[in-house]
C-alpha cells in the first residue's frame, strides 16, 4: 500500500518552536540567533555588545559550542546569566534544547535572549529554534567570498556583521566585494561593518539591537 | 552534515506513521526537499541507509524531489525562480523579495505492507 502525506520532517522541531516563540510573546522577551564560523569572532561581539547594553536592557545568553566552556568563562564577568550547551558534536542547536534553557531563566525579567550558535555557516542555518532574528556574523580573515559560499545564512539572517575589518588593510579581502555579493543574496539585509574589540562601528550595531529590543516591548 | 540530524527526524515522522498505519515493514520512503534547505543528495542518501538498519524500514529505497527556491518581488509582484542563489528580481531588478517556495522539507509517501490479521 502507498500512503500519500505532506508532513513536515522537522514536525517535532516545529512543535517546540511555537511554544518557543509562545513564552518569548508572553513576556516580551526579544531573542536573537548568532551564527558563524569557528573564530569569526562570535563571542567577541557579544562581548562588545554586553559592554553596550547590559545596562540598559537585562539580557541573558545561552552559548553553545562543541565542546569547552571557555566562551560562557570569558562572558562571565559581565555578571549577566548565562546557559552554556556542550552539543557533544552536533553542529547546530535544535528548539528542544533552547526551550529547556528558556525554562531555566527568569524571562520576566529578561529583555533579551542572545544565543550564540555553534560555529558553523551551514547547519544552523537550517533549523528553526524560535528565534526573532537570526544574525550572520562574517570575518575578514575569512575571506570576502563567504556570502556567496554560504547564501542560505546570509539570505536568512535579519543583520549581517562583517567583523574584524581593522584588519583588511592586511589581507587581501575586498570590502566592496563581500557587499556586492551579499547585496545579490540579500538586497534590504543592514551590514555593520565594525572590529568587535577594536570598538569601530560597534556604536551602528547597538543602536540597531536597542530598536529591536524596544520595539518588542513596545 | 546537517543530513543525519534531518534524516533522525525523518526516521521518528516514519516510525510515528507505521505505527498508526500498522504496517509491518516498508519498501519506500519519498521525500521533497526544498533548495533553501542546502541538502546535498549523496549525503542524505548516507545517512538514510545508516539510520534505517534495524528499523521497519530497513530494506527501503529513497526517493529524492527537490524543489527549486522561488521567490516573488515585494516592488513589481513577478514571481520567478531563483538561479544560483540571486534574489533580485528578473523583471525590474529589484532586490527587495521574499522567498516564497523552497523550504519545503517533506515526506510525501510510504509505501509499505500492512499487518492485516
Amino acid at each position: 500500500m502507498i500512503i500519500e502525506l505532506r508532513q513536515d520532517i522537522l514536525v517535532a522541531n516545529q512543535k517546540m518552536v511555537s511554544v518557543v516563540k509562545e513564552r518569548l510573546a508572553q513576556e516580551k522577551v526579544l531573542m536573537l540567533n548568532i551564527i558563524g564560523s569557528p573564530g569569526s569572532g562570535k563571542t567577541s561581539l557579544l562581548e562588545a555588545t554586553l559592554a553596550g547594553l547590559s545596562e540598559r536592557f537585562r539580557v541573558a545568553i545561552i552559548e553553545a559550542d562543541v565542546e569547552t566552556k571557555r566562551d560562557s568563562e570569558r562572558l562571565e564577568r559581565f555578571g549577566v546569566p548565562l546557559y552554556h550547551i556542550n552539543t557533544g558534536g552536533m553542529c547546530h542547536l535544535e528548539s528542544d534544547i533552547i526551550l529547556a534553557s528558556l525554562e531555566k531563566m527568569d524571562l520576566a525579567a529578561t529583555d533579551v535572549v542572545i544565543i550564540e550558535n555553534v560555529g558553523n555557516l551551514i547547519c544552523p542555518a537550517d533549523f528553526d529554534i524560535g528565534e526573532h532574528a537570526k544574525i550572520a556574523v562574517s570575518s575578514v580573515p575569512e575571506g570576502d567570498d563567504k556570502p556567496s559560499k554560504y547564501p542560505v545564512l546570509f539570505r536568512e539572517a535579519a543583520a549581517v556583521v562583517l567583523n574584524k575589518t581593522d584588519l583588511v588593510p592586511y589581507t587581501n579581502f575586498n570590502v566592496e566585494s563581500f557587499t556586492t555579493d551579499l547585496r545579490r543574496i540579500n538586497g534590504t539585509v543592514p551590514l555593520f561593518e565594525l572590529s568587535a574589540t577594536g570598538g569601530n562601528g560597534v556604536q551602528a550595531w547597538l543602536d540597531w539591537l536597542i530598536q529591536k529590543v524596544e520595539a518588542s516591548q513596545a | 552534515m546537517h543530513e543525519m540530524s534531518i534524516v533522525e527526524h525523518l526516521f521518528g515522522v516514519i516510525d510515528d506513521i507505521a505505527k498508526k498505519e500498522q504496517l509491518t515493514s516498508i519498501q519506500r520512503v519519498a521525500v521533497e526537499i526544498g533548495g533553501m534547505r542546502q541538502i546535498v543528495p549523496e549525503l542524505f542518501q548516507f545517512a538514510f541507509d545508516a539510520a534505517k538498519d534495524r528499523t521497519i524500514a530497513a530494506g527501503a529505497e529513497l526517493a529524492m524531489t527537490f524543489v527549486p527556491i522561488q521567490a516573488t518581488c515585494n516592488g513589481c509582484g513577478a514571481v520567478f525562480e531563483v538561479q544560483l542563489h540571486e534574489y533580485v528580481c528578473g523583471s525590474c531588478g529589484g532586490a527587495d523579495v521574499k522567498v516564497t517556495g523552497g523550504k519545503e522539507i517533506l515526506i510525501t509517501s510510504i509505501e509499505g505492507d500492512r499487518d492485516d490479521n
